[in-house]
């Protein structure tokens, strides 16, 4: 049996438990499931707009992509949900350090302690996506989405008012 | 993915209680398989889980130190039988087996008794993975073209778990059920089978019977073990009374020998090893009782001495005459019917006792010697006498010789007289202290 092999063996049965658990004990925010019962690597999940933020009310739908070496390695997590935030790229992809590999030297600006370690969980990822969007003043320092980080700089009123409306057709797509 | 069970054991595990958190692998969110702590940083993973870790990145997973394969080593015994001890049930439990056993013990069940391990095919005949407790029914189209019990040409369905006429024999034979008949009417007979309700008390007894068993053995081995340490202990004690000999005894209260105590050959009382043999002399004169003649009158009262003993005669070292009678001097024997403490407080009570008689020679000798000077003092004095009268003799005899008042110049000087006189030198010449003590003045007066 090979390393590659027994690796995804244990990478399946850690991310099998993972979505048993938050599926017996949800979160309060988050539900999540497969995008194909087949596929354990492949994950659909949905986070409910924190309160009292701009995105209250809003369902935010994503895809997490895992490797076979999770947890040595992380998850890659993509918004579906048209999303716009500094840290966010256009296409959806999420741009948080608990998600960068320990090991590249890309991001070499920010802090490695923040970066991904092996001891972290869906629940903490997802945890520090909501705490992310709850933020009140994003982070433009490097930012993903350019644009939606010139607006935060210059034009906050716009910038709110464009997550808002956002986040309101996203509940809507989601009651279709 | 199911036959990958032996290779990812850690991640297959079902544990029946929740497991105190302090063992989980941070890493695969379960008990540590085969816990590794790291040098540097002290944190425990499984042994898998942070080789692989490592392999990713050289950092610890927990606190991003620097780390790499020679920081981890095995966890301390206790973590890893903590975690080899947690109950776990069967890999096997969704198929029907709800054996559930400590998780160091659960890769015994599964190779040796799990009815629902899959196993290959025992003729290695199909590529099939069949159930132990299926393992009986299994077979292959080609092995059973007859039935030899029933004759049937091609069995059928039904012949699926052998065949419905064989003979066999009630599962709880082993117990004592005599049941025999065909395959079909076994689980009828099972129903109303005596030793069927008792299921449950066989197998506890059989498991009952297997631990007496263990503790048998173990029982055995540590009495094998004490066997071995007596032998030796056996051994000491017989070189201890080889050592001892004479003077080793057994406790007061034992039985020993009755017979010796009363018996007058052998005076020196209970001697198990033959001490006879080993002090020969210890067997004279049983019969001398009188260990104190008068010289030990002051101390009659040597109650330590028991009677057996022999007294050690020296008349040589007596004076040899007068004052006292000739006595012996009697010295305990080599005393060898009490304690080895016993005999020497014995010996040490005979070297005062001779010591004692040491001075009271002495001291006799002093007397006699005084004595002996006193009567040589006495003759002494008694020659003095002589002596003088010889003298007075002498000189009368001289002064008749010379006539008259004429003796002027030609008067003898007493000692002229003496020293030409050769007898009178001879007798005053062995006392010179004598010669002088005679007062020549008295002589010369009369
Ligand atoms: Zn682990
Ligand atoms: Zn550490
Ligand atoms: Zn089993
Ligand atoms: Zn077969
Ligand atoms: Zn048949
Ligand atoms: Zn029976």
């Amino acid at each position: 049996m090979s390393k590659a092999q027994s690796s995804s063996t244990q990478s399946n049965i850690i991310l099998k438990r993972q979505l048993m658990e938050l599926q017996k004990r949800p979160v309060e925010g988050i539900s999540a499931g497969l995008v194909d019962d087949d596929n354990i690597l492949e994950w659909e999940v949905m986070l409910i707009g924190p309160p009292d933020t701009l995105y209250e009310g809003g369902f935010f739908k994503a895809r997490l992509s895992f490797p076979t070496e999770f947890p040595l390695l992380p998850p890659k997590m993509k918004f579906i949900t048209p999303m716009w935030h500094p840290n966010i790229y256009p296409d959806g992809g999420v741009c948080i350090s608990i998600l960068h590999e320990p090991k590249d030297d890309e991001y070499g600006y920010e802090s490695a302690s923040e970066r991904w370690l092996p001891v972290h969980t869906v629940e903490s990822i997802l945890l520090s996506v909501i705490s992310l969007l709850s933020s009140d003043n994003p982070d433009t320092g490097s930012p993903a989405n350019v644009e939606a980080a010139v607006q935060v700089r210059n034009d906050l009123a716009g910038y709110r008012k464009k997550v808002r409306r956002l986040a309101r057709q996203s509940a809507e797509a989601a009651w279709d | 993915m199911t036959s990958s069970s032996s290779s990812s054991f850690s991640l297959s595990y079902s544990y029946v209680e929740a497991v105190n958190p302090n063992l989980l692998c941070c890493i695969c969110r379960t008990p540590f398989n085969v816990p590794a702590t790291t040098k540097s940083c002290s944190h425990t993973f499984c042994w898998e889980c942070i080789c692989s870790a490592i392999a990713v990145l050289p950092q610890c997973p927990i606190d991003r130190s620097p780390l790499s394969l020679e920081d981890v080593s095995l966890a301390s015994p206790i973590v890893r039988h903590m975690v080899s001890e947690l109950p776990v049930y069967c890999t096997h439990r969704s198929l029907g087996c709800d054996h559930q056993c400590e998780r160091q013990l659960l890769e015994h069940h599964l190779k040796d008794e799990c009815l629902y391990e899959p196993l290959p095919c025992p003729e290695r005949k199909c590529d099939q993975f069949i159930k132990r407790k299926d393992l009986k029914s299994h077979s292959h189209p080609d092995d059973h073209q007859s039935c030899t019990t029933c004759d049937l040409k091609f069995p059928d369905a039904s012949h699926a778990s052998g065949c419905p006429d064989a003979q066999v024999s009630c599962e709880h034979q082993p117990h004592g059920c005599r049941w025999t008949g065909r395959q079909a009417d076994r689980p009828d007979h099972l129903e109303r089978c005596p030793y069927e309700p008792l299921k449950e008390f066989f197998l506890m007894n059989s498991k009952r019977i297997t631990a007496l068993e263990a503790e048998n053995q173990r029982l055995k081995d540590r009495l094998e073990e004490l066997a071995f340490v007596f032998d030796r202990s056996r051994h000491d004690v017989h070189a201890m009374k080889y050592l001892l000999h004479p003077w080793f005894k057994l406790p007061a209260n034992a039985s020993h020998n009755p017979t010796t105590s009363s018996s007058t050959s052998s005076p020196t009382g209970t001697m198990p090893l033959n001490g006879t043999d080993f002090f020969p002399h210890s067997s004279s004169q049983p019969d001398e009782h009188d260990p104190f003649p008068e010289i030990f009158e002051g101390e009659t009262q040597h109650t330590l001495f028991p009677p057996h003993r022999i007294p050690f005669q020296y008349p040589h070292l007596l004076p040899p005459d007068h004052t006292a009678p000739p006595t012996s001097i009697s010295v305990a024997p080599l005393d060898l019917d009490g304690t080895l403490e016993h005999t020497f407080t014995s010996l040490r009570d005979s070297v005062v006792v001779l010591a004692k008689t040491v001075e009271h020679t002495g001291r006799r000798h002093d007397i006699a010697l005084t004595t002996e000077n006193v009567r040589v003092a006495e003759e002494l004095a008694g020659v003095k006498a002589a002596v003088r009268g010889i003298r007075q003799q002498v000189h009368r005899i001289m002064m008749e010789r010379v006539p008259g008042n004429e003796m002027g110049d030609k008067r003898m000087d007493p000692d002229m007289m003496v020293s030409g006189n050769p007898y009178l030198r001879s007798v005053l010449g062995s006392y010179p202290a004598l010669t002088k003590s005679i007062p020549t003045t008295s002589v010369t007066k009369l």
